[in-house]
């Protein structure tokens, strides 16, 4: 190994580094699965406007692990009878799956809010779609970066 | 192979009207069908498809999972207590098979 370095050139080693931290920085979301994403969200939502609603979405800006990176979300609402959020989908759109879960709440669960794990098998965008028992939905989604890949999911 | 285990944190008591967190894991590989063992086979599927918590037998609570759910699918979540009573978590398993585990809470 250490010969090997010893006979590669400057332009080489530049390239070498160069190429190595982007393969780490940039995110490779093709833009097929990022439709994708929008796809299914157009299809939950009717391709109905988002409203306004505070969603907390917290995700590790940088996932060492990508086979367990956590995710904690709260969606704002009161949880009643009559005004409560019914689901919150995750998708992310480098994932060859990028439907996650679908969580599917009730009013006696008081709020809405989830912690879990899930795979990121590269870095990529993490969306949240929360549809509301009126049919109204609100988004929200971060980016996360991904220095050891998980599994395709 | 591995044993499948279900472990929960439910409080033993709580007040009318607090919410309290609850906590779930199952010991599952989550295995997609893709990886491939030492000896380059691959692993067949085997995924949970979808987690359910009944309590005093009604649905409050449900997910429908994929495989980009981690390995050992581990949940928490909230619950507004009112009245004493059980819970019943399930998960169920692509192959058929199922998993349950039950709590219980005394309100008080």
């Amino acid at each position: 190994m250490k010969a090997s370095m010893s006979i590669i050139n400057r332009r080489q080693a530049v390239f070498c580094i160069l190429s190595t931290s982007l393969a780490f920085h940039i995110p490779k979301v093709t833009k097929a699965s990022q439709e994708k994403v929008f796809s299914y969200i157009e299809d939950i939502t009717s391709g109905q406007k988002p409203i306004d609603k505070k969603i907390s979405l917290k995700l590790p800006k940088v996932a060492e692990d990508g086979n367990q990176v956590k995710i904690s979300f709260e969606v704002e609402s009161p949880m009643l009878d009559d005004n409560f959020v019914e689901s919150v989908y995750i998708f992310a759109d480098g994932q060859r799956t990028p439907k996650v879960a679908r969580f599917i709440f009730t009013p006696s669960m008081g709020i809405c809010s989830i912690t879990t794990k899930m795979r990121l098998s590269r870095s990529q965008n993490v969306y949240l779609l929360a549809v509301f028992n009126d049919g109204r939905h609100a988004i929200s989604s971060s980016l996360v970066e991904v220095t050891n890949g998980g599994c395709e999911g | 192979m591995t044993d499948i285990k279900a472990r929960g944190k439910v409080p033993k008591t709580a007040t009318v009207g607090e919410i309290i967190e609850i906590k779930t894991l199952l010991k599952h590989p989550m295995h997609t069908g893709r990886v491939k063992d030492a000896e380059g086979k691959i692993i067949p599927r085997k995924v949970i498809t979808d987690f359910r918590v009944y309590f005093n037998g009604n649905l409050i609570f449900s997910i429908e999972i994929e495989p980009s759910l981690s390995s050992n699918p581990y949940i928490v979540f909230p619950f507004k207590a009112k009245v004493s009573g059980n819970f019943e978590f399930l998960w169920l398993e692509d192959t058929g098979k199922e998993y349950k585990m039950l709590k219980s809470i005394t309100v008080i």
